[in-house]
């Protein structure tokens, strides 16, 4: 039998935005623990996601500049499970 | 001199000229939940100490010349909305220990209008009900017959207001949760267009259909609030950045020429005969005022609460998901391990109301179940949105009952689950087309409140406030009051 093996790259990059990509706590290194959070990331009950526009920004000079296509619509799903570091119960 | 069921404009007045201090309004509310309230159980939190010192210095800010309208009036909160440094339950044994470090943009814009805030009220667990018996602190009393219930699931609210505790309740609407209880209490209730005021800080349940607005005794008091309560905000992105007219300049409008629409749909064999023919006289009346009455139909109406039985246990299930045992809320004692914390603590923490929705939203989005359910409800969601917008372009508003029956008996065991979700056939569409819909009282059936039902185009609460004024001030259903003689 002949197999074809075929792969993908999952590229992880941060992009060098000054606050979190949901949220307004900084994304400086080096800080005190507990110290970049607010109700958001902790999830606390009542809390709404507010799309980082400078991460947007950033991630399609990203893409132009590697000569990728941008996309009109991007969205997002959810991936439902409980474990101890998803404080909000899913991920997206 | 009692202050008890002034509205707001009254009562505003009367501040103004100096008649009354803001310490006395909030001393007599006070005074008026601790006496009704061990019946009620409108009121699950009361903050009377703090609540004075606020009202001092409203007090003070009239006396160096500060009037704005809402300036010293005192209120509750839905039990829902997030306020800093007191207890926000959510109606539910999941949150009965939580404090907010934070306040919700509602609690902060009427706080930042002057409006006192006494405490909370009683509601159905996580807004999940029609009755406000699923609250983890037993039901509310209707003010009218303390053996029914007042509506839900914001039923503290309404019966907080209808009892004349407070001229002011906020409220929250996800299917008919301002409406419905407002009609059973004989009072009036605002839903907003989607996105007309912030949900940050409303703990979330339908995330694509909750909504924040006013109960009180008027279309004028809501038309008040909602100046303060409305407009944009950054921390939510589904709110509307267009601007916020002032509501209360154009009550006074004349309503002559004004279309109206009346869906046989919702004239069928869901809504109680009598209550048909109090709404038949309301709508009678918007027609003497000058109002044209057309017939219209809504050909979906008999979809809209199985479609909303999809898509907002859909979201309930991952909104949710937060209350896990592991950071706030309730955790269930000495957990085995992980999963057993996750387990026990959902099952203890959750009423079966809400497991149950959870289960169903769930359900529905899973892998085999997703384009069966969730998908196909999605479409007919749209469906039902287009029949209100082409109805919409040939009337003004759409007016109807906003709910089928009169105040239904506490504790009723005949009342299957899905009899209790058709209390909301009248009021779904609305939220699932993102329309404004505002209920007010029209009459009385064996002594119980009626609420006719309006529902407007988006953004078109100027219109809908000036309607429901209009109908006000040719009627007086508004002005009527329970007795409470049970209580006394």
């Amino acid at each position: 039998m002949h197999w074809e093996m075929v792969m993908g790259l999952e590229v992880h990059l941060q992009l060098a935005t000054h606050s979190k990509i949901f949220s307004s706590s900084s994304t400086q290194f080096g800080a005190e623990v507990n110290t970049h959070t607010n109700p958001l990331d902790m999830a606390l009950p009542g809390t709404l996601p507010v799309l980082n526009h400078e991460a947007v920004t950033q991630a399609i000079v990203f893409g132009l500049g590697v000569g990728a296509e941008i996309g009109k619509i991007s969205r997002f799903d959810r991936k439902n499970y409980f474990y101890p570091d998803l404080p909000k119960g899913y991920q997206i | 001199m009692s202050l008890t069921f002034k509205s707001i404009a009254t009562l505003s007045h009367d501040l103004k000229t100096g008649e009354v201090s803001s310490r006395q309004l909030v001393e007599q509310a006070v005074a008026r939940i601790d006496a009704l309230n061990p019946q009620l159980n409108a009121v699950v939190c009361l903050e009377a100490e703090q609540a004075l010192v606020n009202a001092d210095q409203a007090d003070a800010k009239r006396a160096k010349g500060e009037h704005s309208p809402l300036l010293g009036i005192p209120m509750l909160h839905k039990d829902i909305f997030c306020t800093q440094g007191m207890h926000t339950t959510c109606g539910s044994k999941m949150l009965k220990d939580f404090v907010p470090p934070y306040d919700a943009t509602v609690v902060q814009k009427l706080r930042a209008a002057g409006m006192i805030n006494l405490g909370k009220c009683n509601m159905d667990e996580f807004a999940m009900g029609s009755s406000n018996e699923t609250s983890v602190f037993g039901a509310c009393k209707n003010p009218w017959d303390m053996t029914r219930v007042p509506g839900g699931s914001s039923g503290g609210s309404a019966a907080a207001v209808a009892s004349g505790m407070v001229p002011l309740a906020t409220g929250t609407d996800t299917g008919g949760s301002i409406r419905q209880p407002a009609a059973l209490c004989g009072i009036t209730g605002l839903k907003p267009t989607y996105g007309r005021v912030s949900r940050y800080g409303m703990i979330a349940f339908a995330s694509s259909m909750d909504q924040a607005g006013p109960m009180a005794h008027s279309a004028q008091d809501c038309a008040l609030v909602l100046n303060a309560m409305a407009g944009h905000d950054p921390l939510d992105s589904t709110c509307d950045n267009s601007p916020v007219p002032n509501y209360h300049e154009t009550l006074d409008h004349p309503i002559a020429g004004l279309r109206v629409g009346v869906p046989k749909e919702f004239f069928s064999s869901h809504l109680n005969t009598e209550v048909a023919t109090v709404i038949d006289t309301a709508i009678r009346e918007l027609e003497r005022a000058g109002a044209t009455i057309k017939e219209v139909s809504l050909p979906s109406t008999d979809l809209a609460v199985s479609t909303y039985y999809v898509i907002a246990p859909a979201e309930a299930s991952a909104n949710l998901s937060r209350y896990d045992g592991v950071r706030y809320g309730y955790r269930c004692g000495t957990p085995k391990d992980l999963q057993d914390l996750y387990f026990r603590s959902r099952t203890e923490g959750f009423g079966a109301e809400v497991k149950r929705r959870i289960l169903v939203g769930t359900f529905t989005l899973s892998a085999a179940s997703y384009d069966q359910y969730f998908m196909k409800a999605q479409q007919v969601r749209r469906l039902i949105t287009q029949e209100y917008d082409n109805v919409l372009d040939e009337v003004d508003v759409i007016a109807g009952p906003a709910a089928p029956n009169t105040a239904f008996a506490l504790n009723d065991t005949s009342k299957s689950i899905t009899d209790m979700y058709m209390e909301d056939v009248f009021t779904i569409g609305a939220n699932l087309a993102g329309l404004p819909a505002i209920s007010l009282p029209a009459g009385l059936v064996n002594g119980l409140p009626v609420g006719l039902q309006m529902i407007g185009r988006r953004f078109g609460e100027a219109q809908l406030l000036n309607v429901a004024h209009q109908f006000q001030n040719r009627t007086d259903w508004h002005t009527r009051r329970p007795t409470l003689e049970a209580v006394r």
